[in-house]
């Protein structure tokens, strides 16, 4: 079985340094850039904003520089990296073999093609979700410096595109892209088609969650200095305690909304408190996992049944 | 003899209505090198598969040593090697990788014994696959298929791409060891000079049917050739009737009048007539 797994690795050699070393790239650069912004000093500042001193803007303005020009961009690249794992570590594991036709060899030999499938898969899948986990912590770390003050952990700045998520991700968009393939039997149609599915699913998840946890939003007052929560509406509160969103409000006082300074009723926000996000991600994380599971067992029924190509 | 390979009333349709097989009946006996000869598109890449489980019939039966590969394609498999049409090796694994791949998933494969074969030839097993001609890729497939100690051994076309010299060595080594493991081979092949020497058994496929199923002796001791314009001998009964190589029409008939056939011409004969065997015999007025 070692054999196997180290063979399985070595067909996918080029993908695996390409990746790891893109991956490496991202984790250093989140990390130096994460000290970067922690070094500036900003954090004293952005905790208490009664002390907001001259000083202190000239601290944010670097540090929102730095966070634009530097954080930014690292950010980019780590929530790319689930896709790029999928497509390219995801698709070829059968869609390349069947266009080559090895696996007219490899299934003339293995008398199981289940524990073929397995041997190819779970060693690439191990891979994708290890590195994908670690550049999902390093965006965490990266997270934490550009919300100074905020506990990463119990908030939800960067929801989706940090921490066990981003493996998660990784983990659904490369069993998509490899259910896919064995399907389609082409590594770039396999490719271009995961990458379309790959985006539109995830987004479709995150909606259908954030549809799902709206149910379990509470209202604040929006004062500015909601942090760590995830935002989901905003309303006024009318003197009989009704909340009304900017077109209901125009209907209801057209004059408010024509005044200068804007309407003048107490605004109120509907978030979900940052406590709530262990929770919340552990959800998001156990339905995608499950899509992923469906997928991968899929998959290993397809390759069980289908020609060779 | 015992019966390796069957099939019963087989046929394979693609599609509605394009028959790659047909109500193909057939026996290979054990310890036998049988040809599987016959034009493309005759069935005989879809025969072979459907033996290791790539194509499922869509009428009849087939069996090798009485397992059904469609209800138990891995006791199939385990009974089989293959070697497929073209070479099929991973191009970015080394020779020995192959080795180790098919042993990592095939139990009792014999490592040293795919080794051997490789030696014997000078194939470096340390060379990557996409690093060796086609004919050393040729034979890497046939080390596989050799290594897994198959009873029986089914080859598509193996020696399609290959030079004469490449063709010559692969039979050589397929015939040595189907002959001393006392092994089963089904060789489908279009260079029908080769596959007489090494040969024991000719099947020849036409239209997914079965037009001939012989020894390679009798193949050859059974028909003659006479000019397809002269009246034939008395008693011939004509197979199929083509153009030789010097460009005269001849017609091949079982007989004992007229010159001995080749073995191509046997194929080509029976070919022309296109269908299952159903000779038309030489009338007297003709012969006349």
């Amino acid at each position: 079985m070692v054999e196997s797994i180290r063979l399985t690795f070595r067909l996918h050699r080029f993908e695996l340094l390409i990746l790891a070393g893109f991956t490496a790239l991202v984790v250093v650069a989140a990390l130096v850039v994460a000290g970067r912004l922690d070094g500036l000093g900003y954090g004293p500042c952005a905790q208490v904003m009664e002390t907001y001193t001259r000083s202190c803007e000239v601290l944010a303005q670097r540090f929102y520089a730095m966070d634009s020009r530097e954080a930014t961009p690292v950010l980019t690249l780590a929530a790319m990296l689930p896709y790029a794992f999928g497509l390219f570590l995801g698709a070829p594991i059968v869609a390349r073999e069947i266009e080559r036709g090895t696996t007219r060899l490899a299934w003339s030999i293995a008398p199981s093609r289940l524990r073929w499938y397995i041997l190819r898969t779970a060693p690439i899948v191990v891979v994708v979700v290890l590195l994908a986990f670690v550049a999902g912590m390093a965006a965490d770390r990266l997270f934490a410096a550009r919300s100074p003050g905020v506990d990463i952990s119990n908030a939800f700045d960067g929801y989706g595109y940090r921490g066990g998520l981003l493996a998660v991700q990784a983990l659904v968009i490369t069993a998509g892209a490899l259910g896919l393939g064995t399907v389609v039997g082409r590594l770039l149609p396999t490719i271009i088609i995961a990458l379309v599915l790959g985006i539109l699913g995830i987004d479709l998840v995150g909606k259908l969650h954030e549809q799902y946890t709206r149910r379990e939003a509470i209202i604040v007052a929006d004062d500015g200095e909601i942090r760590g929560a995830r935002y989901i509406d905003q309303f006024f509160e009318l003197p009989d305690g009704r909340l009304v969103g900017w077109n209901e409000l125009a209907e209801i006082d057209p004059a408010a909304m024509e005044s200068e300074m804007g309407p003048q009723y107490p605004m109120v926000a509907l978030v979900v408190p940052g406590e709530r996000y262990r929770e919340v991600e552990a959800r998001e994380a156990i339905v995608l996992t499950g899509i992923a599971a469906v997928m991968l067992i899929g998959a290993g029924v397809i390759v069980r049944r289908r020609r060779p190509g | 003899m015992t019966v390796v390979l069957e099939t019963i009333g087989l046929g394979k349709r693609y599609g509605l209505r394009r028959w790659a097989l047909r109500d193909l009946d057939l026996t290979v006996e054990e310890g036998s090198i049988t040809a599987l000869v016959g034009p493309n598109g005759s069935g005989k890449s879809t025969l072979l598969k459907a033996w290791v489980g790539f194509e499922r019939p869509t009428a009849g039966k087939l069996r090798i040593r009485g397992v059904d590969p469609v209800r138990n394609r891995g006791a199939a498999i385990a009974l089989t090697g293959y070697v497929p049409q073209a070479p099929s090796l991973y191009r970015e694994l080394s020779v020995d990788d192959h080795i180790a791949f098919a042993a990592g998933h095939r139990p009792g494969f014999d490592r040293q014994l795919a080794r051997g074969y490789l030696d014997d030839l000078s194939i470096p097993l340390d060379s990557r696959a996409d690093e060796l001609s086609g004919g050393q890729q040729a034979q890497v497939g046939l080390a596989l298929a050799l290594g897994t100690r198959a009873p029986v051994l089914l080859l598509d076309e193996p020696l399609a791409s290959l030079d004469p010299l490449a063709r010559r060595e692969f039979l050589q080594v397929l015939v040595e060891a189907v002959r001393a493991v006392g092994a089963t081979a089904l060789l489908s092949s279009h260079v029908i000079t080769d596959i007489e020497q090494a040969c024991d058994s000719l099947i020849v496929l036409g239209g997914g049917r079965s037009l001939l199923a012989v020894s390679i002796a009798e193949a050859i001791a059974g028909h003659r050739v006479v000019a397809a314009n002269e009246p034939h001998p008395i008693g011939a009964v004509v197979v199929g009737t083509f153009p030789a190589a010097t460009g005269e029409r001849v017609a091949l008939v079982r007989g004992s009048a007229g010159r001995p056939a080749t073995l191509e011409e046997v194929v080509i004969g029976h070919l022309a007539a296109g269908r299952p065997e159903r000779p038309q015999r030489a009338s007297r007025k003709a012969a006349a």
